[in-house]
């Protein structure tokens, strides 16, 4: 049980380690409404380049107010940011020429077809038109569009728009994509294939991206870091996994067969798990690594001559570390609670 | 690492927001057809429908009058809706992905107005054409005459168009949108001499009329291809519409840059 296994694997993106300046730099921003509404309160971050970084916060806490921000749609009260190496408020159109945004809403013209809005969209970001014309093509494949492509807006599907969006976004190569809820109301395909062209982006052009999601196991899978927002102010930062170590690890619920011998100081001597704790017949197990730690278990109390009756691992999600840093969410009944918060694996014996 | 200030080609986009707005008018056949044929309903129905040739000041038939003033209303009506494309565009999302291009904001603003200037003039030069067809007096058209009409109208079209596309900025409602363009227009179209002459009217009318621009497009426009007398010298309306066009664009395009980035 040496301290060097209890360690928290490292940030991806440590800020310690990062080479060169951030790509967004945010520095003290606040927007503040007329009656003392503070919508983002001295809010300070940075986001490294490469990196797909997660905004995350309940409906209303200031997530869309920092991206209107950092996209010059509105004009901080105090603080700035620089985006791309410009400042949002002297330098608004340098800022504007190497992002792309995709926002909640579909900002695609319906009158015009998919191919048209994209040379419309490089027009405006002064793309020339050959070029336009080139990266329309490409990019209506990437989103796999080109059948499409000849096709009137309005005759799209609510899927096909978003991804009409998100190709819109990128026409000018932009260094740093924003994207708002992205996958809002979209079937499960959709979403995916959303995510799979984002992902691809990040791959191949060194893209930073910077989203806002609501749904917490897509933030989980696909960012780098992510940061919390609550009452306009955040309130943490850092890589999924880290957030979910600050919970204290995976839970392991363990019942074997012969109730009046205790085997907790067994269990704990193992190297992976950090804490074990006895109800009635059952044992929880707090462990930095569940699955391994849990076929470990399993074996030594089989080498030891015991039956394993039951083993359950819980992996906490970063809904929980949401919820528990938000503490907002309407909290869900008893029975549904292991279905609202993580994944978990169940294995009868 | 701050980098140095960027510059974007001027008017960038200009020419993209200008086509798909005017796209966006003569390809739906409906909203393009109607804003023609209205006009000529009413100097049809104003013009041919009314024995009101005994009107005192004219110094043409009522419909030659009429026929002139009514491309004013045209400019007018085109101006009031100029500010609802605006209002929808907000409504859709697609303002707001304007706003995070890099095409510059006044050249969003300025491209609203621009398109509507075009969009004017051809209705201007058509209810010409059809008023030509239907009797409107032309003997003393010339090429100068047109020009200085179509200069008249243009002055008017570009004041008026950039008020709306400010107020247009102003309400993001539909609904505010439609209630200032029927609040402002039919009034400011009767207290015109568009449809009659000043002289015609009470004393305190006439100085409304006096005060409205759309009264020194008509008669600007009157003097021009009619040869009428007019209500002031010709110079006069060309400097007073002057004065309002650059007036009203200059405070427009200010107002709805400052209500553009809040």
């Amino acid at each position: 049980m040496s301290d060097a296994q209890k360690q928290v694997k490292p940030f991806k993106f440590p800020p310690e380690n990062s080479v060169g300046e951030p790509v967004i730099n945010v520095l003290n921003l606040s927007k503040t409404y007329k009656p003392q509404i503070k919508a983002v309160d001295n809010s300070s971050l940075q986001v490294y380049e490469g990196e797909i970084f997660g905004f995350l916060g309940p409906n209303g806490a200031g997530k869309t107010t920092t991206i209107n921000m950092l996209t010059t749609l509105l004009a901080p009260s105090a603080g700035t940011a620089q985006v791309a190496g410009y400042d949002i408020i002297t330098n608004a159109s340098g800022v504007r020429q190497s992002i792309g945004v995709i926002q909640q809403d579909n900002t695609t013209d319906k009158h015009m077809t998919g191919y048209e809005n994209l040379i419309f969209t490089g027009r405006l970001q002064g793309v020339p038109t050959s070029l336009a014309q080139k990266r329309a093509v490409e990019l209506l494949e990437l989103v796999e569009l080109s059948d499409a492509a000849k096709r009137k807006v309005e005759t799209y599907s609510g899927g096909m728009r978003r991804r009409l969006e998100i190709a819109c976004g990128l026409v000018n190569t932009p260094k740093v994509l924003f994207l708002d809820e992205p996958t809002l109301g979209l079937d499960v395909q959709t979403r995916s294939a959303i995510w799979k062209y984002v992902k691809s982006l990040k791959e191949e052009n060194a893209m930073t991206l910077f989203l806002t999601t609501h749904y917490m196991e897509e933030a989980d899978s696909l960012c780098d870091r992510i940061a919390i927002i609550d009452h306009g102010q955040i309130i943490a930062v850092g890589s999924p996994s880290d957030l979910k170590a600050k919970l204290g690890g995976d839970v392991i619920e363990l019942g074997v067969k012969g109730k009046e011998k205790d085997l907790s100081e067994l269990i704990l001597a193992l190297p992976l798990v950090k804490t074990v704790t006895k109800e009635n017949s059952v044992y929880r197990i707090k462990a930095e690594n569940g699955e391994e730690a849990a076929l470990a278990v399993i074996d030594k109390l089989r080498a030891q001559g015991y039956f394993v009756t039951k083993i359950l691992v819980n992996k906490p999600s970063l809904s929980e570390v949401y919820l528990e840093l938000t503490g907002k969410a309407f909290r869900e009944e008893e029975q549904s609670k292991s279905e609202f918060f993580g994944k978990k694996m169940n294995f009868e014996f | 690492m701050q980098k140095n200030q960027v510059q974007t080609r001027l008017f960038q986009g200009f020419g993209a927001l200008f086509e798909r707005q005017v796209k966006d008018w003569y390809k739906s056949p409906v909203l393009f057809t109607l804003t023609l044929i209205q006009p000529a309903i009413w100097i049809i129905l104003y013009g041919k429908s009314f024995p009101l040739s005994s009107i005192p000041g004219l110094t043409s038939s009522y419909f030659s009058f009429l026929s002139v003033g009514m491309l004013a209303f045209v400019v007018l009506f085109a101006a009031v809706y100029s500010g609802m494309n605006i209002v929808f565009d907000r409504q859709s999302g697609f303002l707001k992905k304007m706003l995070v291009t890099s095409t510059a904001r006044g050249t969003i603003v300025i491209s609203y107005v621009i398109a509507n200037l075009f969009k004017a003039l051809v209705q201007v030069g058509i209810l010409i054409l059809v008023a030509v067809a239907l009797g409107m007096q032309t003997a003393n058209i010339t090429a100068a005459g047109l020009v200085g009409a179509f200069a008249a109208e243009a002055l008017l079209a570009i004041g008026l168009s950039a008020f709306f596309t400010m107020v247009g900025v102003f309400s993001a409602d539909p609904n505010v949108q439609l209630a200032v363009m029927s609040f402002i227009s039919l009034p400011l179209l009767f207290a015109s001499n568009s449809l009659f002459p000043t002289s015609s009217m009470p004393t305190w009318l006439q100085y409304v009329a006096k005060a409205n621009p759309l009264s020194y497009a008509s008669d600007a426009a009157r003097q021009t291809m009619l040869g009428a007398t007019g209500m002031m010298s010709l110079m006069f309306d060309f400097i007073f519409l002057a004065v309002f066009a650059v007036v009203l664009s200059a405070l427009s395009i200010m107002l709805s840059l400052k209500l553009l980035s809040k």
